[in-house]
């Protein structure tokens, strides 16, 4: 991510904004079972908001 | 039968589904999340016949795409290393756009992934425009000096993806496109000389926005009011989940409505969902169009029950 910041005035303008989130990794026995990512790019409307964080079983 | 290409957690799929299984048994489903496979896809001199998760294609009479696609992929290869995995995916890919052509030709296939895919947004701004559907002054460039001339220009300009949303993920984090917002001077000031191809348009002076979503030539169009609120005020994709923004239901005047319908059918879209923007003059101006959009927020808020009368088409048309 710093390497993109870096390379930011070379960037389309939509990275001046763009949103930097941490993952959540899930573990068990030390072992990543999941990872819940919010993806802003999901786009899913409000009311019947379905949550845009998806949990992956790896 | 019907066959249903969907997504296990999406609502319209699985709304759709109940008033489909309501009408009749004869459908079938397939869910992009899950693995699919390809039993025979097979092409002599004679005949090209194909069997996709044990259903006969020759006996689907309908299908409705609503969501992803049909996966082939074992999930094992899903998470393989990076470059291996985005071979497969383009192999898939290919693949899947054929399918799409080949199962198209001989039934009826409402919806496509390979147009959601091929969703190029500069493309559909002009078919819009040459079916007489205003569009916002737009700039693609690679040069600082042209981008400056465009702010200039206009009382305000905004800046979006061209085509994809920003998702871009590491080890612990992801970078993720803020959408559409307004470009300041100083956005500009320290960009270099040449950059990575940048598209910017007129910012609207809107008084509220509307979302169309179709299916066939039926159009169901609804009034967003973002305006008021600052955060959706450029785009009201930039969601106020806290207070979100009033949506109704809206008719469109007679010549926007076959404006509209023409741009449907010089696109060869069967389904989908266009966005426009009514200005303070009220005239409309298109923005986009989605081959594969979210609908159940437009059918509950306008009570227009899609897809009840997307099952009925299926089964009764």
């Amino acid at each position: 991510m710093d390497q993109i910041k870096k390379l930011q005035p070379v960037l389309p303008l939509t990275f001046q904004k763009a949103e930097i989130q941490k993952n959540r990794i899930f573990k068990q026995q030390n072992k990543t079972i999941a990872i819940d990512y919010i993806d802003t790019d999901a786009m899913t409307p409000y009311s019947f908001y379905r949550p845009i964080s998806k949990i992956f079983t790896l | 039968m019907i066959l249903v290409i969907g997504d296990t957690n999406d609502i319209t799929t699985n709304i759709a589904m109940e008033w489909i299984r309501h009408y009749t048994k004869d459908v079938k489903r397939i869910n992009f999340s899950g693995y699919t496979p390809l039993n025979s896809l097979k092409i002599t001199n004679q005949t090209c016949t194909s069997k996709i998760a044990c259903i006969d294609t020759s006996k689907v009479e309908k299908i409705w795409h609503r969501r992803g696609s049909m996966r082939f992929l074992p999930s094992t290869l899903r998470n393989t290393t990076s470059s291996l995995y985005t071979y497969l995916k383009k192999e898939e890919d290919s693949l899947l756009k054929s399918l799409e052509d080949i199962l198209g030709e001989t039934k009826e296939y409402i919806g496509s992934y390979h147009k959601e895919v091929e969703n190029y947004k500069i493309d559909y701004l002009l078919k819009a425009k040459d079916c007489g559907i205003r569009i916002p002054d737009t700039l693609i460039t690679t040069s600082k000096k042209e981008l400056q001339s465009f702010f200039n220009a206009y009382d305000q300009i905004i800046t979006k993806d061209i085509r994809y949303g920003i998702k871009i993920k590491a080890q612990d984090s992801g970078m993720y496109s803020a959408g559409t917002f307004v470009v300041s001077e100083d956005m500009i000031t320290s960009m270099k000389e040449h950059f990575a191809p940048t598209l910017v348009q007129e910012k609207i002076d809107k008084k509220y926005e509307i979302r169309v979503f179709f299916f066939k030539t039926t159009l169901y169009p609804m009034a967003i009011l973002s305006q008021n609120d600052t955060k959706t005020s450029v785009d009201y994709r930039n969601y106020n989940r806290e207070k979100p923004n009033r949506n109704v239901p809206v008719l469109l005047p007679k010549h926007i409505e076959q404006k509209v319908l023409n741009f449907i059918k010089r696109s060869r879209l069967s389904t989908g969902s266009i966005d426009l923007i009514v200005d303070r003059s009220d005239d409309y101006i298109f923005l986009e169009v989605n081959p594969q959009g979210q609908l159940d927020w437009v059918s509950k808020h306008c009570n227009y029950y899609i897809e009840k009368n997307i099952a009925e088409y299926l089964v009764f048309k």
